[in-house]
């Protein structure tokens, strides 16, 4: 975001002056704490104007980066792995450290397998492969490689601080800003979007001297958690989860060390879920979503996609952090942020004191609907049950106390006045407005959701412009045709008491769950997203999966997904997730690498190669064509809540 | 309840768009969503990251 900002009026040597003197101190106020954010703001343009080094930009940056730089492996005792593309990027980070590998090596090695497995790019559908980069950029990427490789050999004389992610190769979700490539979210419909500036969080991987190999595909319109376009990891005929989908397969199958998927309701939890990789869900305000294609403002949040949970804690370090002037909410979170963790805790049993509860109100919904009154692990098949179970002895035996507690019953309206409510809180425009409504259509409105596609429909050809309105468009009751229009009226027109009611019971939800974990002294929780084996791409999707899977995004709270076991017929993944607090990150993401240093065999299987079908190049579909997801299906939470009702 | 990470404080400019000196109209690709949601970012008067150290503001 701020790449490429010019900032005639500012002076870089006020701001790093400011910045010196608010860095310091300890006991810092909330005023000073404000201040300080502010100042990183104007240091962090200035950094992208002049092209100075992160490192330098920022009094904190120096140490964090040497932490994150401390916490890496040392190169000698990493354990050869079959392949170069076998590596953890923590891993990758050392050896590239100690000269034991180039960047231009890992890069090609990764380019390589996107040769050979990806399958044509540009296609928004099945390719006869894993379809999990939708377009690369070989020659930045290539031209980044060397640069760091250049870096790499510099320090060996100068023994500068180089950046932690020096020369490791990512994919980035499709609906997020990569200056120079378009962004489509899922559709030709978005043909054109060329991003001219990098989104926040690539400009931070970039600082921290990330390849950046392309766009990884989205669900349409970033509105599916099941998916079709990508091949599952594990086996191409399954769904990879989406709506990050390419982000959820890449990193598992070799093709990226690393992704970042956007998630507004279940898109960073199920892919990760479904190829079992690693994946950390960040609390709303934690990353900057500046530069993302926004489909629910105050939902969406961009988060890793890595192979392990240490992988993705690192990536997850370098990109958050408050970015005020793009992303306001940003400011939401501590700031400095508690440390991520990087490594397991020392000793038999890191877990002891951790309470892990189980909510056996976290219905499932299964072919039969929802299955409210049945405990989630009630609805589990035997390969998920058999890794359930086994999941809490190895808990257990890690010193934790896992023990199952009431959760929230969120089909209760009393409990959810904000999801589960009937409520009307108004009617505007002719359309009732639900609890949920009245916080997310004002978002949308803030941010010109309809007026910026319009804008751009009118710029593009006929059959695209028709795909975003029918995507985008409002109907009224009363009116012949969709509009633009008539979806900003709805948002504008919405008053604030109306909003403000949303708000409020949106965080009279929060309260109520955090209350039911206070209660049963629950630290955080342990669901499984998904509770039998997933779907072919050519059948539902998830046979059963949590029918509350937005309800982490509604909290505003963390979720770290990881693989717990392969089932005993395909092969495919099992995955359990940890959710906590609001910006209790630290505390789940540190409790998922200890279990992954002492179970490591689940992280670590990599799948078999998939056998070439002919690689093809679906249509140039639009979303007219295209067959719509279900409700119950959707990431869009207010399509979601249609199916709850 | 400890879901609220900052304790509450009251906003000034509260209701205006987000004013920051660091605005840009430029936006970040083709589609041209702002990247912004929220009151005022820029909650208090005197916080101005352009003003010169010790400068007093009228």
């Amino acid at each position: 975001m701020t790449a490429d900002r010019s900032m005639p009026t500012r002076n870089p040597r006020t701001t790093d002056s400011s910045l010196a003197e608010s860095a310091p101190a300890g006991g810092m106020s909330r005023r000073a704490v404000l201040g300080g954010a502010a100042a990183m703001t104007g240091a962090v343009a200035v950094s992208a104007a002049v092209a100075t080094p992160a490192s330098a930009t920022s009094g904190g940056a120096a140490s964090s980066t040497a932490r994150l730089i401390a916490a890496l492996p040392a190169a000698s005792g990493i354990k050869k792995r079959s392949r170069l593309v076998d590596y953890e990027v923590v891993e990758l980070a050392s050896l590239l450290r100690a000269g034991k590998v180039t960047a231009t090596q890992v890069t090609k090695a990764y380019l390589d397998r996107i040769d050979r497995f990806n399958g044509p790019f540009e296609t928004y559908g099945d390719n006869g492969l894993y379809n999990a980069f939708v377009r690369i950029d070989r020659a930045g990427a290539l031209a980044a490689a060397a640069a760091a490789d250049t870096r790499f050999a510099r320090a060996r004389h100068t023994h500068e601080e180089l950046p932690p992610l020096l020369g490791i190769p990512f994919g980035i979700k499709d609906s997020v800003a990569v200056k120079g490539l378009d962004a489509k979210d899922g559709s030709h419909a978005f043909d054109g979007n060329t991003a001219l500036r990098d989104a926040t969080v690539v400009h931070r991987l970039r600082e921290a001297g990330a390849v950046i190999l392309g766009h990884t595909v989205a669900s349409a319109f970033s509105g599916s958690i099941t998916g079709t376009f990508a091949g599952n990891a594990w086996n191409k005929d399954y769904v990879p989860g989406g709506s990050s989908q390419g982000s959820g397969v890449a990193p598992v199958a070799r093709l990226a060390a690393a992704c970042i998927g956007e998630e507004t309701g279940g898109s960073i939890m199920m892919p990760s879920a479904a190829n079992g990789a690693s994946g950390i869900k960040p609390s709303l305000g934690t990353t900057s979503v500046a530069g993302l294609m926004p489909l629910s403002p105050g939902y969406d949040v961009l988060g890793p996609i890595c192979r392990s949970v240490r992988d993705a804690s690192l990536v997850l370090s370098i990109v958050l952090g408050p970015d005020p002037a793009n992303d306001p909410l940003t400011l939401s979170a501590p700031e400095p942020f508690p440390a991520m963790p990087l490594s397991a805790r020392k000793g038999r049993r890191p877990l002891a004191g951790v309470t892990i509860g189980i909510p056996q109100t976290d219905w499932m919904r299964t072919s039969r609907g929802i299955q409210a009154g049945t405990s989630p692990q009630g609805t589990y098949d035997a390969d998920h049950l058999a890794a359930f179970n086994r999941l809490k002895q190895q808990l257990t035996s890690l010193g934790a106390t896992v023990k199952e507690f009431p959760g929230l019953d969120v089909t209760d309206p009393a409990n959810d006045p904000y999801f589960s409510s009937s409520d009307v809180l108004a009617t505007v425009d002719g359309s009732n407005i639900s609890p949920s409504s009245a916080v997310l259509s004002p978002n949308r409105y803030e941010i010109r959701y309809w007026d910026a596609v319009k804008d751009f429909a009118a710029t593009r050809p006929a059959d695209q412009a028709a795909a975003l309105l029918a995507q985008y468009g409002r109907k009224a009751p009363g009116e012949t045709s969709a509009s633009f229009e008539s979806a900003t009226r709805l948002g504008g027109m919405i008053p604030a008491s109306v909003r403000v009611e949303g708000e409020k019971r949106r965080r009279q939800l929060q309260a109520n769950y955090q209350a039911a974990l206070d209660k049963a002294g629950v630290d955080f929780m342990l669901v499984f997203s998904l509770g039998a084996q997933i779907g072919l791409r050519t059948g539902s999707g998830f046979p059963v999966y949590r029918a509350y899977y937005q309800l982490p995004n509604a909290l505003a709270w963390p979720m770290v997904s990881f693989p717990v076991g392969y089932d005993s017929t395909v092969g495919l993944p099992i995955a359990a997730q940890f959710w906590g607090p609001r910006f209790s990150e630290p505390e789940i993401v540190q409790a998922a690498i200890d279990y992954q240093e002492h179970f490591p065999q689940y992280h670590n299987a990599a799948p078999p190669d998939p056998v070439a079908d002919t690689p093809k190049v679906a249509p140039r579909v639009l979303r007219s064509v295209e067959p719509a997801t279900p409700p119950e299906l959707s990431n869009d939470p207010l399509v979601a809540e249609e199916a709850l009702r | 309840m400890s879901f609220l990470t900052v304790g509450w404080q009251p906003v000034i400019n509260a209701g205006l768009p987000p004013q920051h000196p660091g605005d840009d109209a430029s936006p970040v690709a083709t589609v041209g969503w702002l990247p912004k949601l929220g009151t005022a970012f820029y909650p208090y008067p005197d916080d101005d990251p352009e003003a010169e150290e010790g400068m007093v503001r009228p």
